[in-house]
C-alpha cells in the first residue's frame, strides 16, 4: 500500500507499485505538474486536487467572486486551462523520464458540486484530448479523464480511499 | 397566498405538513411520492376564497353547507378517484378521517375532511370576514400543454366524462378569457410577455371557444404545428395577457413539471421570468424532476439585492415505514434526499466504470 498526503488529503493506493507527490519538489524544469502520480501494474494515474471547500487552499488566477456569474464563467475557463496544461506538461515531463509506457488516466479531485464537475470533465475530455485525437497517433495521451468530488472518488475507487486531513497538514511523501 | 398545508390520511400521505415561501417553492421527489397530489391539494384549498363572495348574507351553518356542496364534486373532479368516491381518496390501511387543511396569508384557515362513509366533505373555516375580503384565484398549470386540444374542449368536458382532471378545464377557461385592459396589465407581465414572445418567435392568438393560432411577423399557423415547448410558453404568455396571472393580484401559481416538453435551453429564461414575477408579489409553487430547472433557481436567485426567497421541498419515503415525509430547506446544497442530483451521480458512476474498468476497485 502506498500512502500519499497532498493538499489536505490522504490517499491510500492499496494496489499501487509506486505513488508519489509529483508537484512537491523542484524538479528543475519550468513545467506545470499534477499533484500526484501513482503507478499500477497496468496503468499510471495522474491526480490533480482542487479543494473548493477550503478557500485558503484555493489557487485562483485572480480575485474572483463566486456570486458573480461572469466571474464564475471566467473561473471555469481558467480552471479548465489550468487542469489541461497541468496534464500536458506532466505528460511531457514523464515522456522525458521514459515513464509513459502504460496507459495514463487523469483524475481531478475537485471538491464541489457534481454536475458542474461534469461540465468541466466534458471540456477536458475534448481538449486534453482523451483517446486518439488523430489517425496518425499510435497511442492516446490520456486513456480517460474524470473529474470527481470526494464522495464520488471514494464511491468509485474503493481501493484508493481518500480522506480529508486537517487544514494545517503539510505535504509529505511516504 | 397559501402559507401552510397539512394532509392527513389523504391519497399517498399519512401525515405531511408543509410551510410555503411567499415567493418561490420548488418541490422535488421520486415518482409516487405525491408531488402532484400536494400541488392539487394546495390548489383545491386555495380556490375556496371565491366561494365566499356571494354568500355574505347567509349564516355560518348555511355557508359551510354551501361550501361542502360546491367543494365535494370539485375535489372528486380534481383527483378522479376510483368510482368517483371520496372514500377512495383516503390513505390505505387506516380508519382515521382524511383531512386537508390550509392556512393563508391573511390568517384564513380551512380544513376539509371525510371518513369511510362520507358522501360529502366536512368543512371547518376560521375568520370568515377575512375570507370575504380575499378573493384571489390560484392558477394550476398542468403537466401537459392544452393549446393543441383546446378548441371545443370545454364543451366536451362539461358534457362527457373524459379522462382529464379538473385542472385541464380550469386552465382552458382561464386561457379563453379576454385580454386584460392594457392599463391593468402589470409592467412585469408586459416584460415577461415580450420575453416569451422572443423565445417562441411569435405569439399565440386566442379567438375564443378554444381556437388558437400562432402568428409570426409575416404568417399565421395552426397552433398544432408549433413545438410543444413553445405551446407551453404560449400558455404562460396568455395567462399574463388575460390577467389570470397578475403579480400582486392573482393567487398562487401552481405548476406541475414546467420542464415537460421544454428544451433545457429554455429553462434559464423561464426561471428568470418566474423569479421576476415572484419579486413582484406572485407566489410560485412548482414540482419538478429537472436538474436544469432546479439549478437555475439556485444560480439566479438573488437574496441580497433582490430579496429573493426560495424553499426547496423534498418528498421522500421513509425507508422503515415507507410513509411519505417532507423536508424543506432554503439552501440548495442541503436538499436531502435529492433524487435529481442522485440521478446525475449515477450517470457519473457509470461513465467512470466504462472508462476505468477495474482500476481502483
Amino acid at each position: 500500500m502506498k500512502v500519499v498526503e497532498a493538499d489536505g488529503f490522504n490517499f491510500c493506493f492499496t494496489d499501487a507499485i509506486e505513488a508519489f507527490i509529483f508537484d512537491g519538489k523542484d524538479h528543475g524544469a519550468p513545467m506545470k505538474r499534477v499533484d500526484i502520480i501513482a503507478e499500477f501494474e497496468s496503468a499510471y494515474i495522474y491526480v490533480e486536487i482542487k479543494d473548493y471547500e477550503n478557500y485558503s487552499l484555493q489557487d485562483t488566477s485572480s480575485n474572483l467572486k463566486e456570486d458573480d456569474n461572469s466571474c464564475q464563467q471566467k473561473h471555469f475557463k481558467w480552471l479548465k486551462e489550468y487542469l489541461k496544461y497541468k496534464f500536458r506538461d506532466s505528460h511531457l515531463y514523464r515522456y522525458a523520464e521514459r515513464k509513459v509506457d502504460k496507459p495514463v488516466y487523469y483524475i481531478c479531485l475537485i471538491c464541489r458540486e457534481n454536475p458542474l464537475n461534469s461540465r468541466l470533465q466534458k471540456s477536458l475530455k475534448q481538449e486534453l484530448p482523451v483517446g486518439k485525437a488523430s489517425p496518425r497517433w499510435v497511442d492516446p495521451l490520456a486513456k480517460a479523464c474524470h473529474v470527481v468530488n470526494l464522495e464520488e472518488w471514494n464511491k468509485n475507487f474503493p481501493n484508493w480511499p481518500v480522506t480529508r486531513l486537517n487544514q494545517s497538514t503539510e505535504r509529505r511523501e511516504n | 397566498m397559501i402559507t401552510h398545508l397539512e394532509l392527513k390520511n389523504f391519497m399517498a400521505f399519512t401525515d405531511v405538513k408543509i410551510d410555503f415561501s411567499p415567493k418561490i417553492n420548488v418541490i422535488i421527489g421520486k415518482n409516487g411520492t405525491g408531488k402532484t397530489h400536494l400541488l392539487k391539494a394546495a390548489y383545491f384549498l386555495s380556490g375556496v376564497a371565491p366561494l365566499f363572495k356571494n354568500n355574505s348574507h347567509i349564516s355560518d351553518k348555511e355557508l359551510v353547507k354551501e361550501l361542502a356542496s360546491a367543494l365535494t364534486p370539485e375535489l372528486l373532479r380534481l383527483f378522479l378517484p376510483l368510482d368517483a368516491k371520496l372514500n377512495k381518496m383516503r390513505h390505505h390501511g387506516g380508519s382515521a378521517k382524511a383531512t386537508l387543511e390550509a392556512h393563508f396569508a391573511h390568517d384564513q384557515q380551512i380544513a376539509v375532511s371525510f371518513s369511510t362513509r362520507s358522501k360529502s366533505l366536512e368543512i371547518k373555516i376560521k375568520d370568515r370576514n377575512s375570507w370575504e375580503q380575499y378573493q384571489s384565484k390560484p392558477v394550476f398549470f398542468p403537466t401537459k400543454e392544452v393549446l393543441s386540444f383546446m378548441e371545443g374542449f370545454n364543451s366536451l368536458y362539461q358534457m362527457y366524462q373524459v379522462s382529464f382532471d379538473q385542472t385541464y378545464q380550469d386552465i382552458c377557461l382561464l386561457l379563453d378569457l379576454p385580454q386584460i385592459r392594457p392599463e391593468n396589465l402589470h409592467e412585469k407581465s408586459k416584460w415577461a410577455m415580450e420575453e416569451l414572445k422572443a423565445i417562441c418567435g411569435g405569439r399565440f392568438i386566442f379567438y375564443g371557444g378554444g381556437k388558437v393560432t400562432f402568428r409570426t411577423e409575416d404568417s399565421e399557423y395552426s397552433a398544432n404545428s408549433i413545438a410543444e415547448g413553445f405551446r407551453k410558453a404560449g400558455m404562460l404568455y396568455r395567462l399574463l395577457e388575460t390577467g389570470a396571472l397578475q403579480p400582486g393580484v392573482s393567487g398562487s401559481l401552481l405548476w406541475d413539471e414546467p420542464e415537460s416538453n421544454m428544451n433545457p435551453k429554455l429553462m434559464k429564461s423561464l426561471v428568470t421570468i418566474l423569479l421576476e414575477l415572484s419579486r413582484n408579489g406572485q407566489q410560485v409553487i412548482l414540482a419538478t424532476h429537472d436538474y436544469v430547472l432546479l439549478k437555475w433557481f439556485d444560480l439566479l436567485m438573488d437574496e441580497k439585492s433582490k430579496g429573493d426567497h426560495i424553499l426547496f421541498h423534498t418528498l421522500y419515503r421513509e425507508p422503515e415505514t415507507m410513509e411519505i415525509r417532507l423536508s424543506s430547506t432554503e439552501d440548495y446544497l442541503d436538499i436531502k434526499p435529492n433524487p435529481i442530483d442522485d440521478a446525475f451521480g449515477d450517470l457519473i458512476d457509470q461513465d467512470i466504470e466504462k472508462d476505468m474498468g477495474g482500476l481502483g476497485k
